[in-house]
């Protein structure tokens, strides 16, 4: 954590917190202050501002700069680090997830038109033509109800959500009429009446005191709402009220032939309307499925542009990446808590390291040169912090040069590039075995792996102990990427011209490896046309059993694997090996996890029975099991309430506590000033009530107990069992 | 480091364990100590006056007052670091044992005078969130004010949101919705739906203000001497004494008419019936003498 003199808050008195309730206190709110008037130059001292933006600065006026890297401005260079970087990270996920849902969007789509047309050539006549306000009282004809079921595959509903939010957009967009029920429409709080004006609400724009379907036929009898389908989105048909639904449902059907209604619901699996509503209903729903990507799905999408491809100028080390991954398992595979988690671990990165406002120099196109010129402008305090740096320090006798950090951090940006296009090509083949790319990121960046392989002359042996992601649990043996390159050794011949081709394109960059890459693929080529020519002759016996083309197959996946493994031997050096990747790599796991799960209940406990951990005061007991009367108030009451079971005896206690207290009256060594006050209102029995009492409520604001009942007047609960 | 990782997974997995573990454990106890304990009543303790009891809760004296000063001052250290996260779109959770009201106005105080506050006293039963978020409105209208006349200042990320001056364009952008019960929020919603990073900072300090509204757990009890006075006196009153005297003030003219008076305040349990060891009903109000002499007050 910087700690920055000149960022510090200013002096400011004691923070009171003993004093009594006053009248702000009880305001249910209250405004502390309003926003300052701004001045954006106030935030920063103008003559170090001035210094560092010279450019023809010397290094003899840099060293007379006192500015540490610590500074206000290198703060707020880290915040706006962040922020570019984080939008640009944003922006990647937001395309990303879009480009994953296209599809299904498209299919959606053109469903929709050819339910339509159905519709209209069945039922619609021009809206001039149309008298009747309602339906055909004797069509006792079923009228089914075209509908789109997006299973969602038990995805989290925070994750469809957001599709869904998208698949409407995306049909406003197309001209659609496009309404949305929640569950809330449909609770049986509210009923038909519910969802029938939250309908009109948001096609009419009104709310008639009256909810009727014939208010929505006049609105669509209008000739600027003629002829486009009406959709009504329905995102969780379990969230809704059964009943309320089917009602729903069949009283759309009987305006089906006036009212061209489309549903899209989503659903968790195929039976899920089938179990859900009852038949009568079912039969009015003319369904149509179609599936979303899955969790899984979209995680290889998001890490693949985000944490590999994209050079984001930020990324995660070992422990980091395999935290996430479960905390992505640990919460039903929610990618939006992922997202939330990345964003955190983001956040950290550009607040704990000094050097991070760097990164935004290495995301230029022309970032050596953007670099050298941004280097040179450092002063030597910034510089010295830089070669301070942990992964530098580990390199004797280098270079401390604003040309050396440019250089350095240039030399790490290509060495990341290579390292994320030997990924992509591994998972080229992990993708035919149905592998997690993140579970292969996981092991690329563990530096003991790294090490291991480097060692390893045979990095193509498989193991069987491995798990990976689909399993649940942390792949632990580190063996996927041998799995890959032995896979390599076993692939087809057009397989393995597909991923040759795949490998090309992802190590455009990499000169040499592309044209081994391309030398082989050629060769493979060449074999897979001979063979096939080969196979197509009258023949096929005597061909198969030619020496030559079992042997040039088989020595072609062998340089193929060959080739993969001297890749990553060379290439998946993890980030954390190289030097400065402390500007661009976070690595703090406990802080990450301690932001992001907060455990209070627990630690709440542990606050009041380790309270002196925590006070750190002379007077009360170091021993951990002690119970010393000299405690909080609450911490002794707590300490007390471990001997009792669930239901705390309320006259025990307070006899318990008494004892307590008065047994420190005669042996109380406390160093601190204790006033004579204090220790006269220690003795009465009025103040060792009006302290029960006190500690009591303590306990009950912080969650740890409840208060006594009807039932049992006598004894107050404990709800808090962790230690 | 993939042991060490995966050894805080197991962790995660123990403490999951305990909990369960420990609820049951603690079950047990209960049950067995229960019926040792069931003849113990709270009333059996010598209950002070609830009025000499809640001074005395009010004059508490702080325990360990420097130290817990010198804690909570350790924590300005991090406030840059708050300051960083939530200018980066992160709320602060802030947990741990002890009132941090003054810790998080301190730091609003100090790290946050850039920006418009407005303290939220969220312990009060009577907090109205649709006021509240009203009030919301307003500073940050004032705040999106300011911003528009530094004309050196590029448009913030609120700006290009948002640029209408109108408080109810203010609340409709907002999107709130009222929460249909009384949980703001669940463990899924904290995880998915809100952008929180906790901090665990123990205090230590006295929840003054937080506890205000919270019964005093012995309170009740300081009643019975008074209800026992009141007993006392109305026992020396024969019902034909009671008829008496509210006849002789023109209150009832007959023994009926009183009957359905007192039938009426016991309905509303504003006169309570006893049965005396002699046999004879006893009414008594239940009520301390000062809720007595403010009711008094109010009806003269």
């Amino acid at each position: 954590m910087p700690s920055s003199a000149t960022s510090d808050p200013p002096p400011s008195p004691s923070i009171n917190t003993a004093a009594p309730a006053t009248g702000d206190d009880l305001q249910p709110f209250f405004v502390l202050h309003k926003a300052l008037s701004r001045n954006p130059e106030k935030k920063v001292p103008a003559s170090a501002k001035r210094k560092i933006d010279l450019s023809t600065s010397s290094p003899t006026s840099a060293d007379k700069l006192a500015v540490g890297p610590n500074h206000a401005i290198y703060e707020q260079l880290r915040l706006d680090a962040f922020n570019i970087v984080w939008s640009k990270i944003d922006s990647t996920i937001n395309e990303v997830l879009r480009q994953i849902n296209v599809s299904v969007f498209d299919e959606v789509h053109k469903w929709v038109l050819e339910s339509f047309s159905i519709i209209k050539s069945c039922y619609l006549t021009s809206a001039l033509e149309i008298h009747s306000h309602y339906p055909l009282g004797n069509d006792v004809i079923c009228k089914q109800i075209p509908t789109a079921m997006l299973l969602t595959k038990n995805a989290e509903f925070v994750d469809y959500l957001l599709t869904f939010q998208e698949l409407r957009d995306y049909l406003k967009s197309m001209g659609f009429h496009v309404a949305n029920l929640s569950a809330l429409d449909f609770s049986a709080k509210y009923g038909i009446a519910g969802c029938l004006r939250s309908l009109l609400r948001q096609l009419v724009m009104m709310t008639p005191d009256v909810a009727d379907f014939s208010v929505l036929f006049s609105w669509y009898s209008e000739p600027d709402n003629y002829d486009h389908p009406i959709i009504i989105a329905i995102d969780d048909m379990e969230r809704c009220s059964g009943l309320v639904l089917a009602d729903f449902i069949r009283m759309l059907s009987d305006w089906v032939s006036k009212l061209p209604v489309i549903f899209v619901m989503g659903a968790a699996s195929s039976n899920t309307s089938r179990k859900f509503l009852p038949s009568d209903a079912l039969q009015h729903l003319q369904p149509c499925e179609f599936t979303l990507a899955s969790p899984f799905q979209r995680m290889n999408a998001l890490v693949e542009a985000v944490l590999v491809k994209s050079c984001c100028g930020f990324t995660i080390g070992h422990e980091v990446a395999v935290f996430l991954r479960n905390y992505f398992l640990g919460h039903d595979a929610t990618i939006t808590s992922f997202i939330k988690a990345l964003k955190l671990a983001c956040a950290e990165h550009f607040s704990m390291e000094t050097m991070s406002f760097l990164v935004v120099h290495m995301l230029d196109v022309n970032y050596e040169v953007s670099l050298l010129g941004k280097c040179k402008l450092l002063p030597v305090s910034v510089l010295t912090h830089a070669f301070d740096l942990p992964s530098c320090k580990r390199e004797k006798d280098s270079e401390s040069s604003s040309d050396a950090l440019a250089t350095g951090l240039s030399e790490l940006r290509r060495l990341l590039k290579n390292w994320a296009s030997v990924i992509l090509c591994l998972y080229e083949v992990g993708k035919l075995k149905k592998m997690q790319l993140l579970d292969i990121f996981c092991e690329a960046t563990d530096s003991r792996l790294s090490r291991l392989r480097s060692s390893n002359n045979k990095l193509g042996r498989v193991s069987s102990n491995s798990k990976n992601l689909i399993d649940g649990r942390l792949a632990s043996n580190g063996h996927s990427i041998s799995q890959l390159i032995h896979t390599v050794r076993e692939l087809p011949v057009a397989s393995l011209c597909k991923v040759l081709d795949l490998w090309s394109i992802h190590t455009e960059e990499m000169d040499e490896i592309h044209s081994k890459i391309q030398e082989l693929h050629l060769m493979v080529q060449s074999t897979k046309s001979c063979t096939d020519f080969q196979e197509k002759q009258i023949d096929c016996h005597r061909m198969k059993n030619s020496s030559g083309v079992g042997k040039t197959s088989f020595s072609g996946n062998d340089k193929a694997a060959a080739l993969l493994d001297d890749m990553v031997r060379k290439f998946l050096i993890p980030v954390e090996s190289r030097r400065f990747h402390e500007v661009v790599c976070f690595r703090d796991v406990g802080t990450l996890r301690t932001a992001l799960i907060g455990n209070p209940r627990r630690e709440i406990q542990v606050n009041l029975l380790k309270s002196n951990s925590y006070i750190r005061c002379g007077c009360c007991s170091s021993s951990d099991n002690a119970l010393s009367p000299t405690m909080h108030d609450s911490s002794v009451m707590y300490n007390l309430a471990q001997e009792y079971g669930d239901l705390i005896n309320l006259r025990d206690w307070y006899h318990a506590f008494r004892e307590t207290v008065l047994r420190g009256r005669n042996n109380l060594k406390c160093r601190s000033p204790v006033s004579k006050k204090a220790r006269l209102a220690s003795e009465s029995e009025a103040s060792i009530q009006a302290r029960f009492c006190s500690a009591v409520i303590e306990l009950q604001i912080t969650g740890l107990l409840r208060m006594p009942s009807k039932r049992r007047p006598d004894f107050v609960q404990r709800i808090a069992f962790g230690l | 480091m993939d042991v060490g990782v995966h050894e805080m997974t197991m962790e995660d997995e123990e403490d999951d364990f305990m909990l369960s573990r420990n609820y049951f454990l603690a079950k047990e106890i209960g049950n067995s100590s229960r019926k040792k304990s069931s003849q113990k009543h709270v009333v059996d303790i010598n209950h002070v006056d609830e009025q000499v009891l809640r001074k005395e809760v009010f004059d508490i004296p702080v325990k360990h007052e420097n130290e817990i000063q010198h804690l909570i001052k350790s924590y300005r250290n991090l406030y840059p670091k708050w300051h960083f996260e939530l200018r980066c779109g992160f709320g602060l959770l802030m947990y741990g044992f002890g009132s941090k009201k003054a810790l998080l106005e301190d730091f609003a105080s100090t790290s946050l005078n850039d920006f418009g506050v407005v303290v939220i006293n969220g312990y009060l039963p009577s907090n109205n969130l649709k006021q509240a978020l009203i009030t919301l409105a307003e500073v940050l209208s004032d705040q999106l004010k300011h911003e528009r006349k530094s004309a050196t200042r590029s448009k913030s990320n609120t700006e290009h949101t948002f640029s209408s001056l109108s408080i109810e364009d203010l609340l409709s952008f907002l999107n709130v919705q009222l929460p249909q019960d009384n949980n703001l929020w669940d463990k899924k919603m904290v995880h998915t739906q809100f952008k929180w990073s906790w901090h665990h900072v123990p205090t230590f300090a006295p929840y003054k203000a937080e506890g205000n509204f919270f019964p005093l757990i012995l309170a009740n009890y300081g009643n019975a001497q008074t209800t026992k006075t009141a007993l006392v006196v109305l026992q020396s009153m024969p019902n034909s004494t009671l008829y008496t005297k509210c006849r002789a003030r023109f209150l009832v003219s007959n023994q009926v008419t009183l009957n359905s008076h007192l039938t009426e305040f016991k309905d509303h349990e504003l006169v309570k019936a006893r049965r005396h060891s002699d046999g004879q009903d006893c009414f008594y109000i239940p009520l301390p003498s000062e809720a007595l002499s403010k009711l008094l007050q109010e009806l003269a």
